[in-house]
């Protein structure tokens, strides 16, 4: 589940759309519950990144703690559409709206938004994602 | 009702994926193989490759879709996603019904009508 709400938009699509796609992942990843706790070593749990490297972070998940990859989210439809079937039905209306923003069908007629948003690509979710997520 | 198995195999194959061949992999199941569309046999530094699981994996699935549906396919393929995927009367107010929610297999079979057609 997400851990923070999506509201009526604290970050602009512009700001967003200037990010990397290694700063989209971490913010995704950090409103999908993951936290960055101490730094990892072989003895303790915690985050690790070098570059070149996927980062490691622990996430909170019924209450314990899991190390865990985070998935990458730029790049990866299956791991952005977990994220998506978690949100309510309202979040999940809330979030196609803004991702329609993105994606800019050619046409406002349900056969073009569908088609726009079935094409739309992981990055994209991923910014949809960002857009009213408060700070 | 078609198997994964088979529906990987049919868009590879759709996909222009060819000499598809099944191994018995480290996994101690039925894999299958095959050469890439880019890919030739006699060229060095290429091998057979497992073919992508196109109906657990939504990127494999939009590759195919970017690649191969063009022009009116695209509508096409909406229109067999909305079929497959449920009741687009329902749809309108209950969001579980929506083609955005479909899944890899929803998706590629949806695609493999689509492309059936064509031929």
């Amino acid at each position: 589940m997400l851990k923070r709400c999506l509201t009526e938009g604290d970050m602009k699509l512009e700001e967003i759309r200037k990010l990397s796609d290694d700063q989209l992942k971490m913010k995704v990843a950090e409103i999908y519950g993951f936290q960055q706790i101490g730094e990892y070593r072989y003895t303790d749990y915690g985050w690790h990144k070098r570059a070149g490297e996927d980062a490691i972070q622990l996430t909170p998940i019924d209450g314990g703690l899991w190390l865990q990859k985070i998935p990458d989210y730029v790049n990866d439809l299956n791991a952005v559409r977990e994220i998506f079937l978690s949100l309510s039905g309202q979040l999940q209306n809330t979030f196609i709206s803004h991702l329609l923003d993105i994606v800019q069908p050619l046409y406002v007629t349900q056969h073009h938004v569908t088609r726009a948003i079935v094409g739309a690509t992981a990055r994209q979710w991923c910014e949809a994602f960002l857009i009213g997520i408060e700070k | 009702m078609k198997s994964d198995r088979e529906i990987n195999r049919e868009i590879a194959k759709l996909c222009g994926w060819f000499d598809l061949t099944t191994h018995f992999g480290h996994s101690r199941k039925d894999v299958d193989y095959g050469w890439h569309p880019e890919h030739h046999p006699k060229e060095k530094n290429y091998y057979e490759t497992p073919l992508p699981d196109y109906v657990n994996d939504l990127n494999a699935m939009w590759k195919a879709e970017e690649d191969h549906l063009i022009g009116d396919d695209r509508g096409k393929y909406i229109n067999e996603l909305r079929i497959v995927v449920g009741n687009e009367w329902l749809a309108k107010y209950d969001s579980s019904w929506h083609p955005y929610r479909a899944t890899a297999r929803q998706r590629a079979e949806a695609f493999v009508k689509v492309m059936e057609g064509k031929a």
